[in-house]
């Protein structure tokens, strides 16, 4: 049997940070092969390589046995390589016609030959059994329609070899029962599949085989009737501590800082109750898209509530604002350094005091030297090197971590929101941040705790929430913890696990 | 600095200290032509007709800064210049005889405009319009209505004691002087020792992280679009009592100028920089090109043609300086 695609020893680091090594990956024609593993184990990546979004710094790719490097996504869909990604890359406001053909639409001297484009469109919705007007605007499609589309896209464009990305995250179930259907009349007529998806009994059941990452690492591969799915879940996890947490000091207070009742946003939180106590730590757990990032932003009054209630303190905040919150002690320090936290031109010690001039003022009247000096001894006690006024986009990752840190320490919250707090950054200063959130907890600090790493929730919460689809679907507290347990309610199998 | 070569230059070029060397450069280039430029009549002159300019300059800073944009300029010289001048002219004004005529009317004026800023601020931030839409329909609504009030017709006959003081000296020096420098001085003041101003400029680096910063938006931007509108406001009644006449169709071309002087003076129209010193000179250089080439006895138009390369100029100088100390483009 000749592999349709053979990936050979695939290398990939990010800022010295390696994110693949030495994978392999062989495909045959006529065959789905299902890709599984953490948020973060790689999956994105090297989907990205196969697309041509990313180059690989080191291994080889044989497409049909010849040499195949994209450099970029053209490149890869010239040589039959389609990705169909999870926010799908449609033009709403085009016909469907005119985005199944956007790069060769069939041209007249006079315009576009619409009759043939009619029909050519026709033709290719039918493989993927798509009953609608080719002139339909896509934006009048349902999502799953737009997914079909997607796929018709693809298979009018020659595509040998197929990757689906999470495709049934926001599918309904005909729709995605639909979808499947597809994917094997795809398997029929020889064209290969990557399947890349949470959802691991979709995986068991349509992949011949799958393939495990755990941190960059081909962990596991082989026919899916190898695997169960308790089986799976043991291999995309178990990897070994490599950081060692602090411990607590204080014990958790008595006040309920952070409480939130039914608290719902359409389409991204259902209906999400908790309560966080002074100097405790409530991890959220949950896959990409379980509505986490959301949930925090709603906490914080970035985003409006559909239904709920925020508390802070005992004092109930009718609507939360970001400049609400923050004048009751609330920090956030969002996944997104970039655009939710730096001023990327001013000055490191301008970033510290971003939230905090107000407490350095009187009247409204900047004590400009009081300031400085709060800012270079938080500088100092979180080891900030260098000059404070160079612009903060010349520090290093967890540098500028530290910076946003170090504005919210100065304000001394009684409630610290964190989401991914160390994405992003090198070891050292990982550790750094976690001795940081253990000294704020010990100052009764109640501490919101949003990762994606489950060693490090396991590591410094307290209790680990779980959402899944938006909701909260359970609860683990410390004397509970248990990876596999805590995946596996992430990924919706607990009664396997 | 001379040593690191044509980056270096570039640099010097775009500070506040760039402009002036590039006004002095300017100014002995030009005076062998004419020479009456270095008159102390003509230096007064010159920072005479700078001064109203400043003003607007100055608020249009306010804009700029927040990474927006005030086009309304026009429009608020035109309907603040009527509305005070309706309250004060001995033709018929609302107040003409009373005592506190001249106090309310500039009070008056200077309300609208700022009243007419923060509403605008407020269409930016709150139903989150561009700056550029509301601001350009401000100016033609406002300017719409000044002729509407007027008939078109120019106000006089405005009372002698504030023309008196307006257009006079104090302490041998041009009451208008004064009034820029004074401007100016508080400008620099909030935007560098308040927490206002501080806000201001975190608005403009990143709004997004301002607002997660529980900076409140929308009262910063409320508060820079008023700035701007009262600083309009202020240059009106400075305009109103030099041409002792309020114009219902007050020259475009202004904002135009006050813009330029901004952009010389480095501030950046991306938002999140600015310096009150730069913008100072940059209201003196666009001046002093406009006045030694009407010396010259050059047309208007190629006034206009001269001012439209300098401004250009100063935005490449901006945008060279971006790419050198930012380091990035």
């Amino acid at each position: 049997m000749n592999p349709l695609l053979e990936c050979r020893k695939i290398r990939k680091a990010f800022a010295g940070v390696r994110v693949l090594k030495d994978v392999d990956l062989q495909l045959a024609s006529g065959q789905v092969l299902g890709l599984v593993g953490e948020n973060g184990a790689g999956k994105s990546t090297m989907m990205n390589i196969l697309g041509g979004v990313l180059p690989a710094d080191d291994g080889a790719m044989l497409l049909s046995g010849t040499p195949y490097a994209p450099r970029n996504p053209a490149q890869a869909a010239a040589a039959g390589v389609r990705i169909v990604h999870q926010e799908l890359n449609l033009f709403p406001n085009l016909s469907v016609a005119e985005n199944l053909f956007l790069d060769r639409i069939p041209r007249a001297p006079w315009g576009i030959r619409r009759t043939t484009l009619s029909n050519q469109s026709r033709e290719i919705l039918r493989q993927v059994n798509l009953d609608r007007d080719p002139w339909t605007p896509v934006a009048q499609l349902s999502t799953g329609e737009r997914q079909l589309v997607e796929i018709a896209k693809a298979l009018g464009a020659g595509a040998k070899l197929i990757v689906f990305d999470e495709p049934t995250t926001s599918l309904t179930q005909p729709e995605a029962a639909r979808l499947f259907a597809i994917i094997d009349n795809l398997r029929g007529r020889g064209l290969g599949v990557i399947y890349i998806s949470h959802q691991l009994d979709d995986v068991l059941r349509l992949a011949n085989d799958v393939l495990v990452l755990r941190d960059g690492v081909r962990q596991a591969c082989g026919p899916a009737q190898a695997f169960t799915i308790p089986l799976l879940i043991q291999q995309m996890i178990g990897r070994e501590l490599d950081h060692v947490f602090p411990e607590r000091r204080a014990a958790i207070g008595e006040e309920i800082v952070l409480q939130l009742r039914n608290v719902s946003r359409r389409g991204v939180v259902d209906d999400v109750s908790l309560e966080v106590r002074s100097g405790e730590i409530l991890g959220i757990a949950g896959m990409m898209g379980a509505g986490r990032s959301e949930l925090a932003r709603l906490a914080f009054g970035l985003d409006p509530l559909d239904a709920g209630t925020v508390q802070l303190g005992g004092d109930m905040l009718a609507v939360p604002t970001p400049a609400r919150t923050v004048k009751k002690g609330v920090a956030l320090i969002t996944e997104d350094r970039r655009d939710d936290g730096l001023l990327l031109n001013a000055s490191v010690d301008d970033n510290m005091l971003l939230a905090s001039w107000r407490d350095h003022a009187c009247a409204g009247w900047l004590r400009r030297r009081a300031a400085k000096r709060a800012a270079a001894a938080m500088a100092d006690s979180l080891k900030i090197g260098g000059a404070l006024d160079r612009p903060v986009v010349q520090l290093s990752g967890g540098n500028q971590q530290k910076a946003i840190f170090a504005r919210w320490l100065l304000r001394k919250p009684r409630c610290l929101i964190l989401d991914e707090p160390t994405r992003g950054v090198d070891v050292g200063a990982k550790d750094e941040i976690y001795r940081l959130i253990r000294r704020l907890t010990d100052a009764g600090t109640a501490i919101l705790l949003i990762s994606s790493e489950i060693e490090e929730l396991l590591g410094l919460a307290d209790r680990v929430a779980v959402m899944r689809a938006g909701r909260m679907v359970g609860e683990f507290a410390r004397a509970e913890f248990d990876r596999e347990r805590v995946l596996a309610c992430a990924l919706g199998q607990e009664a396997l696990a | 600095m001379i040593a690191g070569g044509p980056r270096s230059v570039v640099r010097f070029a775009a500070t506040e200290l760039g402009v002036v060397a590039l006004a002095i450069v300017y100014v002995l280039a030009i005076l062998p032509f004419c020479p009456e430029l270095a008159t102390r009549d003509q230096a007064f002159a010159a920072l005479v007709n700078a001064a109203p300019l400043l003003v607007l300059a100055l608020g249009q800073a306010f804009a700029l800064l927040i990474g927006g944009i005030d086009l309304s300029v026009s429009g608020v010289i035109s309907l603040a210049g009527v509305v005070g001048a309706m309250l004060l002219t001995s033709d018929g004004g609302v107040l003409a005889d009373s005592s506190l005529a001249i106090p309310v009317a500039l009070l008056a004026m200077l309300l609208m405009g700022g009243v007419v800023g923060v509403a605008q601020g407020a269409a930016v931030a709150y139903w989150e319009l561009p700056a550029f839409i509301v601001t350009m329909c401000g100016m033609m609504a406002m300017g719409g209505a000044a002729v509407w009030l007027t008939g078109g017709a120019r106000l006089g006959s405005l009372p002698l004691p504030l023309l008196e003081t307006v257009q006079g000296d104090w302490l041998r020096v041009p009451v208008i002087l004064w009034v820029a420098t004074a401007l100016a001085i508080v400008c620099y003041l909030l935007l560098q020792h308040t927490v206002l101003g501080k806000h201001l400029y975190a608005l403009g680096h990143n709004a997004r992280a301002a607002r997660v910063a529980g900076i409140s938006l929308g009262r910063v931007t409320c508060f820079a679009y008023g700035a701007s509108g009262t600083c309009s406001a202020l240059a009106a009644i400075l305009y109103t009592c030099r041409t002792e006449s309020a114009t219902p169709s007050f020259a475009r071309e202004i904002l135009l100028d006050a813009i330029g002087a901004a952009v010389i003076g480095g501030t950046s129209l991306s938002g999140g920089r600015v310096s009150v010193m730069g913008i100072v000179f940059g209201a003196l250089f666009i001046t002093l090109v406009g006045n030694s080439l009407t010396l010259l006895n050059l047309d208007y138009w190629h006034v206009l043609m001269a001012k439209g390369g300098v401004i250009l100029v100063a935005a490449l100088l901006d945008a060279a300086r971006r790419g050198v100390a930012g380091g990035r483009a």
